[in-house]
């Protein structure tokens, strides 16, 4: 039992007594400054290369899935069950001519297929991906989170505007639009997680649902679907892919970009994807707590958990229309996020923290919520609601006779 | 409107999920199930109904209209061609040329040689309508690739007969449905 222990306590620390070995062996040899600076920047490659290894497989991830849930064999041809189809896409990708648009501006529209991609990767420097496994433990950990991601419109509204493409243009205005429109609730409804920890820190986060014991979706499960609602907005996935529309503005924002910088703002959509599931997991799901497995074993499962969920909404739901999607932002999860983050504020007063009593109080006030707006605005809805009339056949058939 | 319509949705998109998995565990070995194409389309069929096509084919249809095939009249022993040269005319792409032999057999007009290019044919099917013995067919084939176009892609008589045996063997097309299958 001990052995197993400590092989288990092993394999949690794996990564993080490698990189304490790292800089004890360069101790030996190099000023202190120096090992500083160079554990920094191998723990700045070691994201970029995960980050960088991660989108090839989850591109393969997502392809397969999609095709399961609707009912089709992803790719299943290159390497086994079609793992290698990634390393195909890659070289198509890499190989294909790079065009630039003679009417585009220049500096803009090839400076634009950059930037995406560097919030994606400093998002990855806040994230806990075990115990101790995380790059830098900022105390402001979440405000940096929106500050960097809100970063990402910049770089699709670079890339629309320099194109000069009339649908990449309406791509960037709708990406603006729904990015500033998301941002809110989505910070509102981890205000109430805030209020709850006590600190924007990261870590601190994790610690707090130790000390719950309960992961804070129990404690706030309104808060986390319009997280995860928010977020998937956020990040330009279906059924709140607007700015892409396939069906209306072709692509979007990247209809001329080809070859490599494609690439990039593919692997700028699949990372932000997967650093939203990430945070996610971080704040609501307990991060990398879990039993018996290493701790960043679970926080990838967790992550990965939404990152189907997602894929999932992607499989089973249309696209929402421009008016629809900004309309359900401001009138349904902001009003829902404030009341949410008032009551939560009301409540954490009055129970005592990290007991049993304390949680059921938090559930009992998210099911008052949800029961609340549902018994206030359900006779509005039901009047909302579209008619389907079902005109009888015969019918039908004489009123468009001769 | 309260979301009810999402969930309700959702189900029904993990049941397709679970049950592509399903139906592989139950072909276990084999990539795809056994049984046709159209008998998994139906909408009562659960799983993954993709055709995976190296290892399976869909059968095709009787009239599909593919490179042609000379047909042999089975009684005779003896190709149907009278070497009459309305197919070399009426081609509107010129892919084909017939030559008449000297002599008759079986007091028959028979082609000395014919040659079908099939890199120009378009596949109008009008050789085979006017054929005044019915002596062209189209044969079931699908793939016709071929890495450069030479030789490979122009068929010879000898070439074009063993065609028609093969996939006309009654010396008549179309062929009846049943008989129609996969190259």
């Amino acid at each position: 039992m001990e052995l197993v222990q400590r092989l288990l306590e092993f394999v949690d620390q794996i990564f993080v007594n490698l990189s304490f070995w790292a800089s004890t062996q360069l101790a030996n040899f190099l000023p202190e400054w120096a090992v500083t600076f160079l554990m920094m920047f191998a723990t700045v490659l070691v994201l970029v290369f995960f980050g960088l290894g991660s989108i090839i497989w989850i591109n393969v991830f997502e392809r397969k899935v999609i095709g399961r849930f609707q009912d089709r064999y992803g790719p299943n041809r290159f390497g086994p069950f079609g793992l290698l189809q990634c390393v195909a896409d890659m070289i198509k990708l890499l190989t294909k001519e790079d065009i630039t648009p003679t009417k585009a501006d220049r500096l803009i529209y090839n400076l634009a297929a950059v930037v995406p991609i560097i919030p994606t990767f400093l998002i990855l420097a806040v994230i806990p991906f075990g115990r101790g496994m995380v790059a830098a433990d900022l105390n402001v950990g979440f405000l940096y989170i929106v500050a960097v991601g809100s970063l990402g419109t910049i770089g699709i509204f670079m890339a629309s505007w320099g194109s000069r493409n009339k649908y990449a243009l309406i791509s960037g205005l709708r990406t603006v639009a729904q990015m500033i429109s998301y941002e809110i609730p989505m910070v509102l409804s981890v205000v109430g997680v805030l209020l709850l920890v006590g600190s924007l820190s990261m870590v601190s986060i994790v610690d707090a649902q130790a000390q719950w014991r309960l992961p804070f979706v129990v404690l706030q499960p309104l808060a986390f679907v319009i997280y995860f609602t928010a977020a998937v907005a956020e990040v330009n996935r279906a059924p709140f892919d607007l700015p892409e529309g396939e069906s209306e503005i072709v692509a979007g924002y990247h209809i001329e970009y080809s070859g490599i910088k494609f690439a990039m703002f593919l692997l700028a959509e699949y990372i932000n994807a997967f650093s939203v599931c990430a945070i996610a997991a971080t704040i609501f799901l307990g991060g990398w707590q879990g039993p018996i497995l290493p701790s960043w074993a679970w926080f990838f499962l967790k992550t990965y958990f939404l990152y189907v969920v997602l894929i999932w909404l992607r499989g089973t739901l249309p696209r929402v229309r421009i008016d629809q999607l900004l309309e359900f932002a401001w009138k349904t999860l902001v009003p829902l996020a404030l009341a949410n983050l008032m009551i939560t504020a009301l409540v954490a007063k009055l129970v005592p923290h990290n007991s049993l009593v304390g949680a059921v109080a938090f559930l009992a006030m998210n099911v008052v919520v949800i029961v609340g707006i549902a018994v206030v605005k359900y006779p509005r809805w039901r009047k909302e609601r579209r008619q389907v009339v079902l005109v009888p056949r015969s019918a039908s058939s004489e009123a468009s006779g001769p | 409107m309260i979301g009810l319509g999402i969930l309700k949705g959702m189900s029904v998109t993990l049941r397709r999920f679970v049950d592509t998995y399903w139906g592989d565990l139950r072909q276990f070995p084999r990539r795809h199930a056994p049984g046709g194409v159209y008998e998994r389309m139906g909408i009562t069929e659960r799983g993954a109904f993709t055709i995976q096509y190296p290892e399976e084919r869909v059968p095709m249809f009787p009239r599909y209209r593919g490179p042609i095939m000379m047909l042999t009249d089975p009684e005779k022993d003896l190709t149907k061609c009278i070497a009459c040269g309305l197919c070399e005319r009426t081609c509107p792409t010129e892919s084909i040329k017939v030559t008449r032999a000297p002599e008759k057999i079986k007091e028959q007009n028979v082609p000395e040689s014919y040659e079908y290019d099939m890199n120009t044919c378009m596949f109008c099917g009008f050789c085979v309508q006017i054929c005044p013995t019915g002596a062209l067919g189209h044969s079931p084939i699908l793939e016709t690739g071929a890495y450069s176009k030479g030789d490979a892609l122009i068929l010879n008589l000898e070439q074009l007969l063993e065609m028609g045996h093969k996939y006309a063997p009654e010396g008549v097309w179309p062929v009846e449905e049943k008989e129609a299958v996969a190259s």
